[in-house]
């Protein structure tokens, strides 16, 4: 029946218009029209905004937005508490002067940097793939199929940059004897033009598919620059008129004029170049992004780290630096050790990089406590990193299952203990920049160490506890719990294992008393809580067993 | 020459690495107009490889590649080219009746002296899809969509299909009319590469061309003994 319709139909299939091969006139023809919006691609943003509204997709965007607006307000809450209340001296003030305007300008480079690595990789873009397919393959110059969604990105980071430039001015604003008006507006604006700049430099790398050596020599020169602004006090970086601008109340000064010149000019030459973007890298990050997109709606941690890394084109080294035998001797361990002498250096520097952000967080938390939220959550990432070999063990049950010994959760124990290790230089490295800012006498070279030891144990264990969560079991949990506590339950399975890692970072807290004796006695008074936190996370991870489907 | 004798797809000595010892080795590889060609190999072999690159989805590694006579990735190779993947790609909020409107929207049917709108019923009752036409993809199973993908694939003009194992995810009836609709293709002038394990298709081809390991280890008359020697490896 359906063959007999098919032989019917044939000819009316078969006998679409002919396309034309390449002779002159069809060329110019075709060609003039691609430049051209089609009313297809109208028409479709028009049916698929309609379809969308008519799904009930409005509910969910404003769920988000509602979600965006708690996000901010405790974001800036949370800012805004540590920095209340301390108005800032005169000899704050003439720091600000000075170097100011080169710390925003190092924001803005580090934003820059980004950037110009996200365009290397064949980003910012991240297109469905759907748009691939269609508008990508379709016969319209791709300058126009990809300008909406470049501006679209534009647009969507320039806001982001917005609330960000305008949180710093709040939090910052009451510190500052300045007009709080000016500053917001001059902060604001520079978040939006550091923004663009970014999207604009991603794009001009991404359309003229620049390498990524090219991209990365750009970024640190640029850091280079912002670097030199920052310890000179001089101005000669391009990224330090952002900071020109943000600071206008207190640092006005012409420069400043060079801040949306420079924005705005990599956003029109980002959109000019964008049609150059790689086809091949558009479907590869369609795929990838679509993925971390559901990881990230199933709060599975681990699978949005592996696709991330995917997404950066992040491999291990083919050959191990130091071929260390596989003997029977150390069983796990030896694997775990052996992974991990498989990582490239750009990784390596990263972790260690982690590890001097965390430790100036800490230093910094002598003034500011709250600060050893981030100061955790810097080191938590680094743990990611450490127990690759554990995450390689809960990727793959059915090896972990094999093992011949009577507790599978034991191998994640030993997987631990080199995951640990591999932590330890990071928290040596985050300890040494620690002692920098606060120095280590008056008895506080004791919460230093502690810090190193147990926040090496602390960032292990809480990111192998994240590793082995995993996606939460929806089903269990409502069996267990009613249905309003569902959204708690998510909640705590997210925040635990960073807890974990900010409990062992407890001793920190000394470095807040000004004597030695209430320094030395404050931290080791929390050496207890930071151990109990460590052994609970580790006890949990020795009883897990490998989970099936 | 006259138009009709140049070739549709030309490879010189295309080839891709991926850089991870995956890819195809440098391929030369000539289709003419009216060639219903069946591409054949094991998983691996590099099949979607070689169409990805005859789609300008997958950029060469070396050699060039020309597609009735326009260079990959020109607007006219595009304008020749319809690609429909082994795993249907559709737009979530789209009904398949709005695709077909998309997609004669973008390559301007309506600008042309073609009645797309009938075609597309045409095609819709071929494949048994008339009554779900005016459904989202979300609501369709996999067989459902993937006859959707290829009414969304035949819908435009075209010089050449490039499809990657359409008869996958299809009941026998709309295997059969796939088949017929394949050949009609290639009966009306237009060239058709599909990759396939569908061994019953073969012999309806007129030309096979065989992969193994990334290389072309077959190019000839479609032979169903050769293609199945080819695929026990």
């Amino acid at each position: 029946m359906m063959a007999a319709a098919a032989t019917t139909t044939l000819s009316a299939i078969a006998g679409p218009v002919r396309v034309g091969r390449a002779n002159g006139s069809t060329v110019i023809a075709v060609e003039q029209r691609a430049r051209e919006v089609p009313p297809g691609l109208r028409a479709l943003r028009r049916a698929r905004r309609r379809n969308s509204l008519a799904k009930g997709d409005w509910a969910d965007r404003l769920y988000q937005a509602y979600l965006a607006v708690i996000a901010v307000g405790l974001f800036t809450w949370f800012f805004a508490s540590i920095a209340a209340g301390n108005p800032a001296s005169a000899a704050q003030l003439h720091w600000i002067d000075d170097h100011g305007a080169a710390v925003v300008g190092m924001v803005a480079a580090l934003a820059i940097t980004v950037g110009l690595r996200s365009g290397a990789r064949g980003g910012p873009l991240s297109l469905e793939l759907t748009t691939v397919h269609y508008e990508l393959l379709a016969p319209i110059e791709r300058r126009v199929t990809l300008r909406h969604p470049a501006t679209q990105h534009l647009s969507h980071l320039a806001l982001f940059g917005g609330v960000a430039g305008a949180v710093a001015a709040l939090v910052a604003g009451p510190s500052l004897p300045d007009n709080p008006v000016v500053l917001f507006a001059t902060a604001t604006a520079a978040g939006v033009l550091v923004a663009i700049a970014a999207v604009g430099a991603a794009l001009i790398v991404s359309g003229l598919r620049l390498s990524a050596v090219v991209a990365n020599s750009i970024g640190v020169a640029l850091l280079a620059l912002a670097t030199f602004d920052l310890v000179s006090g001089h101005g000669i970086a391009p990224t330090t008129p952002f900071g020109v601008l943000a600071l206008w109340s207190r640092v006005g000064s012409p420069a400043a004029v060079v801040a949306p010149v420079l924005a705005v000019a990599l956003a029109v030459l980002g959109v000019r170049y964008v049609a150059g973007t790689s086809i091949e890298r558009a479907r590869e990050r369609a795929g990838l992004v679509e993925q971390l997109r559901f990881a990230l709606t199933m709060q599975d941690l681990r699978t949005v780290v592996l696709l991330r890394r995917h997404l950066a084109h992040e491999q291990l080294r083919v050959a191990p630096w130091i071929a260390l035998p596989m003997s029977d001797r150390g069983g796990p361990r030896r694997r775990a050790v052996r992974g991990l002498l498989h990582f490239r250096v750009g990784r390596m520097v990263r972790m260690l990089l982690l590890g001097v952000s965390a430790g100036l967080l800490i230093g910094w938390s002598s003034d500011i406590p709250a600060l050893l939220v981030p100061a955790a959550g810097t080191l938590f990432l680094a743990g990611y990193d450490a127990v690759e070999a554990l995450g390689q063990e809960v990727d793959h049950p059915k090896i972990w299952s094999s093992h011949p010994v009577e507790h599978p959760g034991h191998i994640l124990g030993h997987l631990l203990q080199v995951g640990i290790a591999a932590c330890l230089p990071v928290t040596v490295v985050a300890t040494i920049a620690a002692a920098l800012v606060t120095g280590v006498g008056d008895g506080r070279l004791v919460p230093l160490l502690l810090v190193g030891v147990l926040g090496a144990f602390g960032a292990g264990t809480g990111a192998a506890v994240s590793t082995v969560l995993g996606p939460p079991d929806m089903v269990a949990i409502s069996r267990y719990g009613a249905p309003d506590m569902i959204g708690w339950v998510l909640v705590i399975r997210a925040v635990l294992p960073l807890l974990l890692t900010f409990m062992a970072l407890l001793p920190a807290l000394g470095l807040r008393h000004h004597t030695s004796d209430d320094i030395v006695s404050s931290s080791t008074n929390l050496i207890g809580p930071a151990i109990v936190a460590v052994v609970l996370g580790w006890q949990w991870l020795r009883s897990r067993t490998p989970r099936t489907l | 020459m006259s138009d009709d004798d140049l070739p549709t797809l030309v490879l010189d000595e295309a080839a891709k690495d991926y850089g991870d010892g995956r890819g195809l080795y440098p391929t030369d590889l000539t289709l003419d107009p009216g060639q219903l060609v069946v591409l054949a190999g094991a998983n691996g072999a590099g099949k979607s490889t070689l169409l990805g690159l005859c789609a300008g989805l997958i950029e060469p590694t070396w050699g060039t590649i020309t597609v009735a006579g326009h260079p990959i990735d020109s607007i006219g190779a595009r304008r020749a080219t319809t690609y429909i993947p082994d795993n249907p790609v559709l737009y979530d909020d789209l009904t398949v009746r709005e695709h077909l409107e998309f997609i004669s929207g973008l390559h301007r049917l309506d600008d042309e002296d073609d009645d797309w709108e009938a075609r597309g019923d045409d095609l819709l009752a071929t494949f048994n899809l008339t009554e779900r036409a005016d459904d989202l993809p979300t609501r369709l199973s996999r067989g459902l969509r993937q006859k959707a993908s290829l009414v969304v694939g035949l819908i435009r003009p075209f010089e050449i299909l490039l499809i990657d194992e359409p008869f996958v995810g299809l009941d026998p009836p709309a295997q059969e009319a796939l088949a017929d609709v394949l050949a009609g293709l290639a009966a009306a002038g237009r060239t058709v590469l599909a990759s396939t394990h569908q061994l019953g298709f073969v012999d309806r081809a007129d030309r096979c061309v065989g992969l193994r390991d990334g290389e072309v280890v077959l190019d000839g008359p479609a032979d169903v003994a050769k293609v199945r020697a080819l695929l026990d490896g």
